[in-house]
């Protein structure tokens, strides 16, 4: 009894010193003094620091504290890129998925990002919709949805899997997570879906935007392990079961699709980001409930998986470093009107930061 | 009726079913829904995958004819790979047969072609696809034998 006392005692003071209980707060803010047109399609921060992404219209950008410069601008160049699937790191350097089975790879110097080289990845029969990556253990890892029965039959079971692993050198090693959908439509869904993947000790965890679920799949034996059902929060507003899908009403009308798609992508709980910071697995969703902040971030311990902080915020999350969570202030320029100048702010848990 | 207006009132009309006849064949009828066709082809060349120039003509089988597929890397990719699985096949059975990538980098070319199983690719630079092609679609499958085009088929998703 005495022994239990004494360590709920060491379990309290241990809390405190970790930080928990420690209030998320702004340490800086950047403002320079450039805008950003429309959504955020991929973002991350850098070794550097500052934060490098794929932004609709605008192209894409790289974001330091008193400039934003652009690079990669549109195009089939060597330097240039078209048709963006997913942004992740490649060693120090950030690789962007393009079409057909290209990454192009991309090396800061001098404080500008330059292209470097281009590695190719065998493509199977049909064409997998990238929406994420990794490049860990000397394999990439995609996640997307890839038909392996023909994609244009109207009828019939469509079996999809959702991740793609690949060799250094490109070569294919084997497709994870399985599903099968017994109609076309279900399957069309699959195909603007977005899938995310992070990694964290000897796992990739790989999430779909609809829902909370975690897949762990083993570095190590390439495998898919388990899968742990996440904490709901309450506010949580579930995608209904038709979005993404083409109906009627879309039929020579992409106006309408799209007005239905930014409904879809802002009126329900969506996943928009994932990442892992230190031994959280952090989330970000739209709270979807006009009394609360506009966004919920959701740390969730990674070997737990038990949700252990929940902070609500107006902010659009783009990426973290060391501690340091960078937003855009007041939500997504693309999908937020409130959010038309671009500022950076950039929290952390702990003492203030006296750098403005 | 005087025997001028008789002929007047026949003749118009049959004038007038004649000029729509004549539209007709020659805006409706002739025109054919999608085309295929490869103009001056013994004055074309493409690159190898090293970058090198070769004429067209000489990688054609004249006697037997050869299988082709013309196609630029945005295509869709599903409709580009079930023409290289009939190349590949055609060539497994013996036939020559050729894949025709419009592209103005040959790097592009062999860095996206390694993974293939087919492996006779061939770089068309853009200004010769417009110059010598015309093609209502692409990919398109097509057999060339004794300099002409002897079948073709647009492949779609």
């Amino acid at each position: 009894m005495r022994n239990s006392r004494i360590l709920c005692c060491l379990l309290f003071i241990l809390s405190f010193t970790l930080g928990a209980g420690q209030e998320f707060t702004l340490i800086e803010k950047w403002t320079p003094g450039d805008e950003i047109l429309g959504r955020e399609c991929f973002s991350l921060v850098d070794k550097d620091n500052h934060i490098v992404g794929t932004f609709f219209k605008s192209g894409n950008r790289l974001i330091k504290p008193k400039e934003v410069m652009s690079f990669a601008p549109f195009g089939q160049g060597p330097g240039d890129l078209m048709d963006i699937r997913a942004l992740f790191f490649y060693h120090d350097d950030i690789a962007f998925v393009e079409n057909h089975g290209k990454i192009k790879v991309f090396k800061k110097e001098g404080g500008k990002y330059l292209f470097k080289e281009i590695a190719w990845l065998k493509t199977g029969k049909y064409f997998q919709f990238v929406t994420d990556g990794l490049f860990l253990d000397n394999k990439w890892f995609l996640s997307g949805g890839e038909y392996h029965s023909d994609p244009s039959r109207v009828k019939g079971e469509k079996k999809l899997s959702y991740i793609r692993i690949l060799q250094a050198d490109g070569k294919f090693i084997k497709n994870l997570i399985f599903k099968s959908f017994p109609d076309s439509y279900k399957s069309a869904q699959s195909d603007y879906l977005k899938h995310f993947l992070a990694a964290y000790k000897g796992n990739v965890f790989f999430l779909s935007e609809n829902e909370l679920k975690v897949h762990l799949i083993s570095i190590k034996d390439l495998e898919a392990k388990r899968v742990v059902d996440l904490q709901i929060p309450s506010f949580y507003r579930k995608m209904p079961p038709d979005f993404y899908m083409l109906n009627d009403s879309h039929v020579d009308a992409f106006n309408v699709f799209m007005r239905d798609m930014e409904k879809w992508q802002t009126e329900y709980s969506r996943i928009h980001k994932v990442l892992v910071e230190g031994d959280y697995l952090v989330l970000q969703m739209r709270t979807c409930d006009p009394k609360l902040k506009k966004f919920a971030l959701l740390f969730y311990h990674a070997d737990t998986f038990k949700l252990e902080k929940t902070i609500l915020t107006n902010d659009y999350l783009l990426g973290a470093r060391n501690g340091r969570y960078y937003f855009f202030a007041n939500g997504d320029p693309g999908r937020d009107e409130e959010a038309e100048d671009l500022i950076i702010h950039i929290f952390s848990f702990g003492i203030k930061n006296e750098k403005k | 009726m005087k025997r001028s207006e008789r002929l007047f009132n026949i003749g118009i009309p049959v004038l007038a079913i004649g000029i729509i006849a004549l539209l007709i064949v020659k805006f409706a009828l002739n025109k054919k829904p999608g085309d295929f066709s490869i103009k001056d082809i013994g004055s074309i060349t493409v690159l190898d995958l090293k970058g090198n120039k070769v004429n067209l003509e000489d990688l054609l089988d004249g006697q037997r004819g050869t299988y082709g597929l013309l196609f630029e890397l945005t295509n869709c990719n599903t409709c580009i790979v079930k023409g290289l699985a009939d190349l590949y096949q055609l060539e497994k059975s013996g036939e020559s047969c050729l894949a025709i990538v419009i592209h103005d980098r040959p790097e592009e070319v062999a860095g996206w072609s390694q993974f293939q199983e087919f492996s006779s690719f061939y770089i068309l630079k853009k200004i010769d696809f417009f110059n010598h092609f015309q093609s209502a679609l692409l990919p398109v499958f097509f057999k060339i034998k004794d300099g002409k085009v002897t079948m073709f088929r647009f492949i779609t998703p």
